[in-house]
């Protein structure tokens, strides 16, 4: 297992070999790839080494960081030595001692990046500049991000191109005297006035600028000069420290989250006196739950750690998480198949319109007409199934009726015996045009179709009885899909984890189905929601109202003039 | 009506002997062709009033004989010579398309007869 940053440093990947949790820096969200975890012991060792780097956890100061922050110290300490050799001012040397006294504590000092500049501006050497800004940039990434002091303790954020960073930083680097003023570098992303002093750093993840201004346009004396000079100097390494700390930060966030809800239940424990150090939500729900004599599996690490897993049977079970492997292939594949087919059908159409078209007995124009009709039904098959895994982000107008008729198709073969009753409020809702992502909304309810259909099927004694139930109706923005099923239902302990990535309760489930569409109705600025009242419970789709047109068939045609 | 020749440039077997037939019940005189660049030997040597181009052939695309026909025909003698047939008509293609100001009609055809009578269309009347 290995967490790495992948090249374009915009995500983190974390591979449980061969999984691979994909983190996504930007959205913040988790994404999961080639899901097949054959949870061996070795694995879940790896599984809690990660656990146990992780800095919230109670094990906090991991030796990597403390390795480092010890091989700034000692940098920071030789830089000292060598200036106060080079010196033989004593108030000088004591300056210059305090000066360094002061970096030194600003590795235990700063909270959040954010705040650097104001700590900057702390420094005895850089009290004097009421402008401080410092320009961070992580390389890979194409923004840097500026942070800028405006008054006492209040700092602006905001980000600029790498462009533009690079071509400041290497006007800095060539400058000399590093004394500028606005007619050099005349730029927006400058937020000081004045003449300001500048120094650019190299660091192994980061470059960076630090700009000081007193905002005045006198250029600097020497003094300020010198001073501004050694103090910065002996910033590097502190910098390098805080944002390698603050990477590592985001990093453990991620993992932690990941973690949390990894689909099994872990737990650590100290192996002297049994204090959990780590649970995750499924050991948790695990033990609330009251299971009787829930079996462990205990596995040693580290010496002074146990990892403990409940219910190892499961573990063992573990495992056909290849599903949500299968759903990309099988989009591919849709995709691959529509292409090819679609030709040949627009060709089988053609020929059997002009043989319907021909002086034929009953008995052959019955034939053709059957053509006819089977050739439609493999095309409108193939361009649902495709807009299924249509990857978009493109929205059209439909209706209500016609989107949710298409989906029903698509669910046949699981819900074949099932009855689905389509309750419009109205003659209006029911052609209503909504402007929709038609693919996110089909997966959506292709999901909770398949579902209630499955869970129906779950029961002991399924009668001719079976339906699936949907309400749709308008209400403030919004319309909403009321589903309801003659299933078993979902249980209590359960309905709060309904949305939660990873849990099912089907045997062959990735459990991932929910928690799409959860992230489907989001970012269609719609919710998915499980509702419960009294006896009676459904799950609620709610999506905003984009347009409100009547339906215009001319719209439709294909041609384009 | 004017006996109309045309030229259609598609390699689905069916879809280009279904098209012949039915444009020929139109009344259409009508040369088929599946290789992109035996088409733009054609164009190049002989008057069609109407091109039905397909955009994705085995050879080569149907844009390059766009391109090419560019040789012979104005660009707007272009504009109401060719009309473009294809199964992929994404963003880029459509784009593509209207460069060359000509009709686009994706197929499957929802409405045969519609088409039909576009590719019967006199030049320049749509």
């Amino acid at each position: 297992m290995s967490f790495t940053d992948s090249k374009s440093d915009a995500t983190y990947i974390l591979s449980i070999s061969p999984t691979s949790i994909i983190f996504d820096k930007v959205s913040d969200q988790l994404n999961f790839k080639n899901i097949k975890l054959p949870l061996t012991t070795s694995n879940i060792k790896n599984l809690a080494y990660l656990l146990t780097c992780n800095s919230s956890s109670p094990r906090s100061t991991t030796t990597e960081l403390k390795a480092k922050y010890q091989k700034a110290r000692k940098k920071l300490i030789g830089h000292q030595k060598k200036h106060l050799s080079a010196t033989n001012d004593f108030v000088e040397v004591q300056n210059k001692y305090k000066a360094y006294q002061e970096v030194e504590n600003l590795y235990t000092q700063l909270d959040t990046i954010k705040n650097l500049p104001i700590l900057l501006n702390n420094l005895n050497a850089l009290k004097d500049y009421n402008g401080i800004q410092i320009i961070i940039h992580e390389k890979g990434l194409t923004t840097a991000r500026s942070l800028s002091l405006l008054r006492e303790n209040e700092v602006s954020e905001s980000f600029i191109s790498v462009q533009k960073f690079n071509s400041i930083f290497s006007l800095i680097k060539k400058s000399k005297h590093r004394l500028f003023d606005q007619s050099q570098i005349l730029r927006d992303e400058i937020g000081v006035v004045g003449t300001f002093l500048a120094k650019e750093f190299e660091l192994q993840k980061h470059s960076i600028i630090l700009i000081a201004s007193r905002n005045d346009f006198l250029p600097a004396t020497k003094e300020e000069f010198d001073s501004f000079f050694s103090t910065t100097q002996s910033l590097a390494s502190v910098f390098e420290y805080l944002l390698l700390r603050d990477h590592l930060n985001l990093k453990n966030k991620k993992i932690n989250f990941a973690l949390e809800n990894f689909p099994f239940p872990l737990r650590i424990e100290e192996q002297q006196n049994n204090n959990i150090l780590f649970e995750n939500k499924e050991s948790q729900r695990l033990q609330s739950a009251d299971h009787p004599s829930l079996e462990t599996k205990t596995i040693n690490l580290y010496n002074d750690y146990d990892l403990i897993i409940e219910n190892p049977q499961d573990f063992n079970l573990n495992t056909d998480l290849f599903h949500h492997q299968r759903i990309s292939l099988l989009g591919e594949l849709l995709n691959t198949l529509q292409h090819e087919l679609s030709n040949p059908l627009f060709g089988l159409k053609l020929a059997s319109d002009i043989l319907r078209s021909e002086p034929l007995d009953d008995e052959n124009k019955d034939l053709a007409n059957q053509i006819a009709t089977n050739v439609n039904r493999c095309q409108v098959i193939i361009k649902n199934f495709s807009n299924l895994y249509k990857e978009d982000d493109s929205s059209e107008n439909t209706s209500l009726r016609e989107i949710i008729d298409e989906t029903i198709i698509l669910t046949k073969s699981e819900s074949r015996d099932i009855k689905k009753i389509v309750n419009y409020s109205s003659q209006e809702v029911e052609e209503y045009l909504i402007n929709i992502n038609k693919t996110w909304f089909t997966q959506i309810f292709f999901n909770i179709l398949i579902n209630c259909s499955q869970a129906i099927k779950s029961k002991q004694d399924v009668s001719h009885q079976e339906y699936i139930k949907i309400d749709v109706y308008l209400d403030n923005n919004f319309v909403n899909f009321d589903v309801y099923d003659s299933g078993p239902g979902v249980p209590r302990d359960i309905e709060n984890r309904l949305f939660d990535p990873f849990f099912t309760t089907k045997q062959k489930g990735t459990g991932l189905g929910l928690s799409i569409c959860k992230s489907l109705a989001k970012k269609m600025n719609g919710d998915i929601s499980f509702e419960r009242q009294g006896d009676i419970s459904y799950f609620k789709i709610k999506l905003p109202i984009t347009t409100k047109e009547t339906i215009d068939h001319d719209a439709k045609k294909n041609t384009i003039n | 009506m004017t006996l109309k020749k045309i030229l259609l440039i598609e390699d689905e077997p069916l879809i280009q002997t279904s098209l012949k037939r039915l444009l020929e019940k139109r009344g259409a005189e009508v040369y088929v062709e599946s290789s992109g660049n035996q088409a733009i030997k054609l164009i190049k040597s002989s008057d069609f009033d109407r091109i039905i181009c397909d955009l994705m052939l085995q050879d080569i695309s149907g844009f390059d004989i766009l391109e090419e026909a560019k040789q012979r025909y104005s660009t707007g003698e272009i504009r109401d010579k060719f009309v473009i047939i294809t199964a992929y008509s994404s963003a880029q293609v459509l784009e593509k398309a209207a460069g060359y100001n000509c009709q686009v009609i994706s197929k499957p055809f929802d409405d045969l007869n519609r088409v039909l009578d576009i590719f019967m269309q006199e030049e320049g009347s749509n």
